[in-house]
């Protein structure tokens, strides 16, 4: 009994969240194209969004590639199909492994700085303190923030791809023998552009979540170091889940 | 005018204003008073729009202030609030300048940071500081950096909560005259929180006693030592024991 009082619980917590978070969406669509614009913010937030990733995301989907490469090496020689690597490396990037991988890299640098920015704000007043300066947090704030990474991450993801693309053709043309003309030749003939709009597409979709959870959490953060904290996890959480659960429904959508 | 009709105002359970009346004249200085945790902090954030209130009316030159469309709403006021609330992201010359690098009052860079400096002179400051960042001050500096952000911009309508609380005596001084100064010479509404007599006999044209969630006793600042209030008396002579309650 008690059990399924806290199954019922949480799941209209977990309800009355997601009703929260559309009320949010709705905020910010209704305060989208009226003036003031706040250039300037959405420029820091490319900047620190997009550029200040790349490192991480170049890291992350270069040694992605090179395990990659190995690994359907080895899955493929069980059935003599060891010269499927490229092919497989270029399309298990860009349809999955790029956005998805980027997307959470980003839920971790990205979300959880938002979040943690926002809700210090909250709990010293600065939000308060920027209405009364007759400026709309969620102008000021949150637009720059979500729209920035919405541009920017089809950018890093494709940057991702390529980095991840070559991170597989440098294990196999110096571990596996592949050859190298014939290697760039498989990946560039194999990808459609099909592939390449998915990726671009979930990417928007996964940078638009990343920092719409930072700014979700941080604006109704609790009191104190605490209530931080705790906006700073449940943000970090709920992007990486709402990506791989987005991932799972565009994958069907674009397939 | 402000008018302020059965405000309240509970935290879950805990209720914090349980039916306040005011009214503030335009131009009139009102200090309000009381213990520590009576909920004055609350109140003007009440009539700010900024916390919601459960049940009463506030309005504000008769428009009601829960009527949250209005964008200019904000226009007409300052606010020091009173742990400062700094911008800690940006330098402190963008910081007193905030409202007139944006928005309907918008001026240059160059002559926002000009105003800066200016405002900065009033609290007490040396313009030398204006490019530093809110964390590299000490905690009196940034709330008088926060008061010169309230009052740029001149608005009509100015709360200070605890604008003293933190500052040295002296300094303190030059705050409370700076704040009468800007009442009587630019007609400025202004509602200033503080625990200090002596502040409160500089700065106010009237007083209001919180106390148990409701204002006990408003009158003249030269009616308080006659107010015939025991709670005033209590407050005002720090008497451990008297008719204000302990459960702050
Ligand atoms: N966001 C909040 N959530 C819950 N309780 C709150 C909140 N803000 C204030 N309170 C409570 O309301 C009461 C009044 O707080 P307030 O800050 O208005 O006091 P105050 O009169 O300004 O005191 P002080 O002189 O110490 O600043 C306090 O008991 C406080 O615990
Ligand atoms: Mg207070």
């Amino acid at each position: 009994m008690i059990f399924i009082r806290g199954i019922g619980k949480t799941t209209l917590h977990a309800l009355s969240g997601i009703g929260r978070v559309f009320l949010f969406i709705a905020n910010i669509l209704a305060n989208l194209l009226t003036r003031p614009f706040y250039f300037k913010e959405l420029g820091h937030s490319l900047i620190n969004i997009g550029y200040f990733s790349l490192p991480v995301v170049g890291l992350t989907t270069f040694f992605t590639g090179g395990a990659l490469a190995l690994q359907i090496f080895a899955g493929g020689a069980r059935f003599n199909a060891e010269a499927v690597v490229p092919q497989i490396v270029a399309i298990g990037l860009v349809r999955e492994l790029g956005p998805v991988l980027v997307g959470l890299m980003i839920a971790a640098r990205v979300t959880s700085s938002i979040a943690a920015e926002i809700a210090t704000m909250k709990v010293t007043e600065q939000l308060n303190a920027l209405k009364t300066l007759s400026t709309n947090p969620i102008k000021y704030l949150v637009i720059p923030r979500v729209l920035a990474a919405i541009i920017v991450l089809p950018i890093l993801v494709s940057i991702g791809n390529i980095i991840g693309i070559f991170g597989g053709y440098i294990v196999s043309t110096r571990a596996l023998d592949f050859n190298w003309i014939s290697y760039l030749q498989s990946t560039v003939s194999f990808l459609e552009l099909s592939d390449i709009t998915s990726s671009l597409i979930k990417a928007s979709a996964f940078g638009g979540i990343a920092s719409l959870m930072g700014c979700y959490f941080g604006i109704h953060s609790g009191q104190g170091a605490r209530g931080v904290g705790e906006a700073t996890r449940s943000s970090v959480e709920a992007a990486a889940i709402f990506i791989l659960v987005a991932n799972f429904v565009l994958t069907g959508a674009l397939f | 005018m402000i008018v302020l009709e059965g405000v309240k105002k509970s935290f879950g359970k805990k209720k914090i204003l349980t039916g306040v009346n005011l009214k503030i004249n335009e131009g009139s200085s009102l200090v309000i008073i009381g213990r520590s945790g009576t909920g004055k902090s609350v109140l003007i954030k009440c009539i700010l729009a900024l916390e919601n209130y459960d049940e009463g009316t506030i309005h504000i030159n008769k428009i009601e202030n829960s009527n949250k469309n209005n964008k200019t709403f904000y226009d007409q006021f300052g606010m020091l609030f009173q742990g400062g609330a700094l911008f800690d992201s940006i330098p402190i010359w963008e910081n007193i300048s905030f409202r007139l690098l944006r928005g309907n009052q918008k001026i240059s860079r160059s002559d926002a940071k000009q105003l800066a400096s200016e405002k900065l002179k009033l609290v007490g400051l040396n313009s030398d500081i204006i490019d530093l960042y809110p964390s590299e001050l000490s905690g009196g500096m940034q709330k008088r950096v926060a008061l010169a952000r309230a009052i740029a911009g001149d608005p009509k309508v100015i709360f200070f909560d605890e604008p003293t609380t933190g500052l040295d005596p002296i300094m303190a001084n030059v705050i409370n005259r700076l704040i009468r100064e800007i009442v009587v010479e630019m007609g400025v509404t202004a509602i200033t929180i503080t625990h200090d007599i002596n502040s409160t006999r500089i700065i106010a044209d009237d007083v209001a006693m919180l106390d148990s969630g409701k204002v006990q006793w408003k009158g003249e600042i030269n009616h308080l030592d006659n107010s015939g209030n025991k709670m005033v008396d209590q407050f005002i002579n720090g008497l451990a024991t008297g008719p204000i309650s302990n459960n702050y």
